[in-house]
């Protein structure tokens, strides 16, 4: 007997999801009208840019503009599907009408149901009517997508499509988390209006403070913050809707071209974070409102805030953000701030008046508002004072970090696209939280850390060449933390070292190779991945030049033999010892990328096509002529020689109190560069650290100051020839500009001999 | 059977209910009488699981009904609204309220509805005030659930409805012990359907009794006393009659006849004024109206006083 009557009473659970359904069933229908109008329509869509997009390619003279025929159809559906989003809270409002509709708060409240059941079955049954139709819509597409690739090519596309699967789920989770924080803003509120203004004001607030209590932390002087991280974090991604519509996008924009590229991609890990937080945050926003479910009782009904606390909530967020706002608008202080609590007042008693009904007991209004503005105060005061909380301190521990990426500003220490990369090699996490402390260290403790002070006429102490990083931590824990600093070179060395000598900079170097040489050849195919190269087992064109970028040779492989090149460079960096990548020689370029001498396997695969790189020669060194002043001595304007670095900075403009971590100031002195006079001024500048020569860009920095006679000699050619793209934490005895190449000269007997007899002759 | 122990209910600082006591024997048609807002719609939503009690006890069957499906599953509540049922048709209403209450006659529906002849898919919203409310009565009643609380449940019904709904009403009760409860300001339609009352002021239960017994406790007697020695009429007060026991509801004289009510069952009503020797003593039985009114104005609830008259 107790048996049935436990089932029977159970069995209301479903009895009221059925009902619920039934009840909105004129909600499913518009949403099913809706979705059917949204991913159907985009797929049909994308069959006929597909399709007329073959057209073009096999016959040049067929010509359709596309995007006149396809665009409408694009706003109608993406029209179509925003408003399906929306419908969220819509549907939200609808299934929880009975909490602040008083007219049939009896009628459900007297059903006989336990509260918990009610309030499942509504969700559910809420939250079937929002997510059903998209099921049966991302169906349907699928269907029309498959029925569409028996007629036209659509391997592009199904190339993508896990990607794009992937994005659909971020869409998934958001909604839900729409619909959970709509039925979570419901819960405080027994009017209609309330309820309306309550989820437009959840939505907005949480993103919203998240957002200015960042940037007050990361604006309040703090010492390598970086105020767009926030958008990384899930933190902010993954706590509200809006929040979760940024990352799909960056996933868009930003995850799937990364995916498709092959280049090491954090999104795929970012992703399962992402959703792994945002589960537990939706998860979190039901069963807090579970709980005020069951708290609230069935009179509050007709209240306009049945908890109070809610409505101080949201006053206590928008006045936060509107004033912080204001004050890091960067205008005067005192008056932002005044012009915030105006603003904030008016906007203060409004609600007030309207949550009171009029003006019941409205002395304590200002008494209410009193309170939030000090305690806003007094929050942005702590702020200040704590230097953002202490936050600008923290680094996180190696242990508690899955993978970073390291981003130099000048492209001599790294190419940009190693920015990219996200190392997991917890020797290279260790180098990087080893620098990040290293900065703090020297920011906090600045009169702990002496520098070398070299005085002579007219110029500033503390010579450095530096360099401006920033930093990306995904953690352990699912937090994205961005830094950026300015440090000098030399502190670099360990991470240049690392990073160069890791195996994924191996992979993603082999692969760029690879893929370079895959684009290069005739086919006319553009592959974005080394996985494209290899599925489509297509061959490519090596280039391969000295290290000025000259003597190009190039040799076409098959494939096969691009794979054993392929294979050889990676192996070779995965041997390198961090000696090797210091001392060693360059043999040749491929593009970008350096052979050095010791790079055994990529030699070899190069020994058996016969391909070799000659020395330098003075014919690598064109457009020359005869001096001004004797035309005996052949001259040459693409050669600088440097023997003094021009530009340099202090450390204290980065390092001390009042810096800007952010600093990327260079002095310039004008007066020391291409004299034999300045041989030994170089020692003024501590140790410089750069791996990498900026073929494109070195020209455009140094090519207005070049000088027109720079005599080339055989020493000059030898000096060519012994300088290196590659210094780590050495202070050269000269830098030569050549071409659009960047090479130092290392200080060695040999070197300042050949320097001196380039000058002075023999 | 349904108790309320020392129930007390406040709305926020607000007590609706202090402190009531109240039993109501299975098969009863309970009459619930009191002022505006004495606390009848309030003890209606507990016994039907809406509300919370802050403390006591809310009971059916020895269970207690907030939050408890097995309970509420014998309830079925009738408020003193007909909005709520705007959007549904008689039919979609009737599916609606059959899906949680397992003892739903489609018989029993089909019969009281060709009685009173409701269209079945016509929305609800286009009813009158008293079609509606007939709708809700005999989904009510098809629903077979042990206790109907009815809330003001002959709002808006002609006089015609009114006897075909009571009919409906009492064929429930004789036929399947149903107990009912009826909120009203309505008396005279509570005396009808009724057999016992409780009287609520300011969330107190005045008294609760059976209504036959009660009308035998209160009487109004007119009284006309032998003149004084000196030819002057007889001069009592109301203390001289409270102080043979007698509690006085109202007093009032006029020339030599008073007319008192009191309580007290009739042998003890001749008893106690037997000593003054009454020229004329005339008992009438009271109305439920009148025991209302007079018990009210004991407690300050007096429409004089109100009024400011």
């Amino acid at each position: 007997m107790t048996a049935t009557t436990s089932a029977a009473t159970k069995s209301f659970f479903g009895k009221r999801f059925l009902t619920d359904l039934l009840e909105n069933k004129k909600l499913l229908i518009i949403n099913s009208l809706l979705e059917l109008l949204g991913l159907p329509v985009v797929s049909i869509l994308a069959i006929v840019a597909m399709y007329i997009d073959k057209l073009t390619e096999n016959d040049p003279d067929f010509y359709i503009d596309l995007y006149v025929i396809i665009i409408p159809f694009i706003f109608i559906a993406v029209g179509t599907i925003i408003i399906s989003i929306l419908l969220g809270f819509v549907i939200a409002l609808f299934h929880f009408n009975y909490l602040y509709r008083k007219s049939i708060v009896d009628m459900h409240y007297s059903l006989p149901l336990s509260n918990t059941q009610r309030y499942f079955a509504d969700y559910l049954s809420g939250l079937s009517i929002y997510l059903v139709p998209v099921f049966i819509a991302v169906i349907l597409s699928a269907v029309i997508l498959a029925i569409g690739s028996v007629f036209v090519d659509m391997s592009e596309f199904w190339e993508v499509a896990p990607y794009i699967f992937k994005a659909g789920l971020v869409v998934i989770v958001g909604m839900i988390m729409l619909y959970t924080i709509s039925v979570f803003s419901i819960m405080f509120c027994g009017s209609t209006f309330e309820a309306i203004f309550s989820i437009i004001a959840v939505n907005t607030l949480i993103p919203a403070t998240i957002t200015c209590v960042w940037f007050a932390i990361s604006t309040t002087s703090s010492y390598g913050m970086v105020g767009e991280s926030i958008f990384y974090s899930p933190v902010f991604t993954a706590t509200s809707p809006f929040g979760a519509m940024v990352f799909f996008f960056m996933y868009l924009f930003d995850g799937i071209d990364r995916s498709m590229d092959g280049i090491n991609n954090y999104y795929d890990s970012m992703l399962i974070r992402w959703m792994i937080v945002a589960v537990i945050m939706t998860a979190l926003y039901l069963a807090v409102s579970f709980l005020l479910y069951k708290r609230r009782k069935a009179e509050s009904v007709s209240k306009p805030y049945v908890y109070k606390a809610f409505f101080y909530a949201i006053g206590t967020a928008s006045v936060y953000c509107i004033i912080s706002l204001l004050i890091s608008s960067g205008i005067n202080i005192i008056s932002s701030a005044i012009a915030g609590v105006i603003i904030c007042g008016i906007g203060w008693f409004i609600m007030e008046i309207i949550a009171r009904r009029g003006f019941r007991r409205f002395w304590t209004a200002p008494i209410g508002f009193a309170a939030v503005v000090c305690s806003v105060f007094l929050v942005c005061g702590i702020c200040k004072v704590t230097d953002g909380f202490g936050a600008p301190r923290h680094v996180p521990a190696a242990i508690s970090v899955e993978s970073v990426s390291i981003n130099v500003d000048d492209t001599s220490i790294f190419p940009y696209s190693v920015a990219e990369i996200n190392f997991r090699d917890r020797d290279v996490i260790k180098a990087v939280t080893s620098l990040n402390k290293d900065a703090v260290d020297r920011h906090f403790h600045f009169d702990d850390y002496t520098y070398n002070e070299i005085g002579t006429i007219n110029r500033d102490k503390d010579r450095y060449d530096h360099q401006h990083i920033e930093i990306t931590y995904q953690t352990i824990y699912g937090s994205t933390v961005k830094r950026e600093y300015s440090v000098m070179s030399f502190m670099l060395s360990d991470v240049v070292q690392t990073v160069l000598c890791s195996d994924e900079y191996a992979k993603y170097a082999a692969d760029g190779i690879a893929v370079d040489a895959a684009n290069a050849s005739s086919s006319g195919k553009y592959y974005s991945s080394y996985s494209s190269v290899k599925k489509g087992k297509v061959g490519g064109k090596i280039t391969i030049s000295n290290k000025l970028g000259q003597s190009e040779s190039s040799v076409s492989l098959g494939s096969e033999s691009l794979a054993k090149l392929h294979d050889a460079y990676m192996k070779d960096i995965q041997n390198m010892t961090p000696e090797q990548l210091r001392d060693g020689n360059i043999y040749c370029m491929f593009g970008q990328y350096w052979v050095l001498d010791s790079f055994e396997n990529t030699l070899e695969v190069l020994a058996e096509r016969d391909l070799s790189v000659d020395m330098i020669e003075r014919s690598d060194i064109s457009s020359g002529g005869y001096s001004s002043n004797n035309k005996d001595i052949w001259t040459t304007s693409e050669i600088e020689i440097i023997n003094s670095p021009r530009f340099y900075s202090r450390p204290k403009d980065f390092f001390g109190k009042d810096s800007k971590s952010s600093y990327s100031r260079y002095y310039y002195d004008s007066g020391y560069y291409g004299s034999g006079d300045d041989l030994d001024k170089y020692s003024e500048l501590d140790g410089i650290t750069s791996a990498f020569s900026d073929n494109s860009n070195s020209g455009y920095y140094y090519g207005d100051d070049m000088e027109s006679e720079v005599i080339v000699n055989d020493a000059l050619l030898m000096l060519l020839n012994n300088a290196t793209p590659i210094i780590i934490n050495e202070k050269p005895v000269a830098i030569i500009h050549c071409k659009n190449a960047t090479l130092y000269v290392r200080d060695t007997a040999e070197n300042k001999a050949l320097l001196k007899k380039h000058y002075y002759g023999d | 059977m349904i108790e309320l122990k020392n129930t007390v209910k406040k709305f926020d600082s607000y007590t609706a209910l202090n402190g009531v006591d109240l039993k109501i024997e299975k098969g009863t048609a309970f009459g619930l009488l009191g002022s505006n807002g004495a606390g009848k719609s309030t003890i209606l939503r507990l016994l039907s699981g809406i509300y919370k009690q802050e403390s006591g006890e809310v009971l059916i069957d020895g269970q207690p009904v907030y939050d408890n499906i097995a309970a509420k599953q014998k309830v079925f509540f009738i408020n003193d609204e007909t909005v709520q049922f705007g959007s549904f048709t008689l039919k979609g209403l009737k599916n609606y309220y059959k899906t949680y209450y397992p003892n739903f006659s489609e018989e029993l529906f089909e019969s009281l509805r060709k009685r009173i002849n409701l269209p079945l898919n016509k929305k609800i919203n286009t009813f009158s005030k008293g079609m509606k409310r007939q709708a809700i009565v005999i989904i009510a009643l098809a629903c077979r659930t042990d206790y109907l609380l009815l809330d003001e449940a002959f709002d808006g019904l002609d006089p015609t409805m009114r006897i075909i709904v009571k009919k409906m009403l009492v064929d429930a009760m004789l036929d399947r012990q149903l107990t009912t409860i009826i909120s009203s300001h309505n008396l005279k339609e509570i005396n009808e359907v009724c057999d016992t009352a409780a009287l609520l002021h300011n969330g107190k239960i005045v008294f609760s009794r059976e209504i036959d017994s009660l009308k035998g406790e209160v009487h109004k007697i007119q009284a006309v006393f032998p003149q004084n020695a000196d030819g002057s009429p007889a001069d009592f007060t109301q203390e001289d009659f409270a102080s043979t026991g007698l509690k006085i509801l109202h007093f009032e004289r006029s020339q030599s006849i008073y007319y008192i009510i009191a309580k007290g069952d009739e042998d003890t009503v001749r008893a106690a004024f037997a000593p003054k020797e009454p020229l004329l003593l005339e008992m009438i039985p009271l109305t439920l109206e009148e025991i209302f009114i007079y018990e009210l104005e004991v407690l300050g609830y007096d429409s004089n006083d109100i009024s400011g008259n």
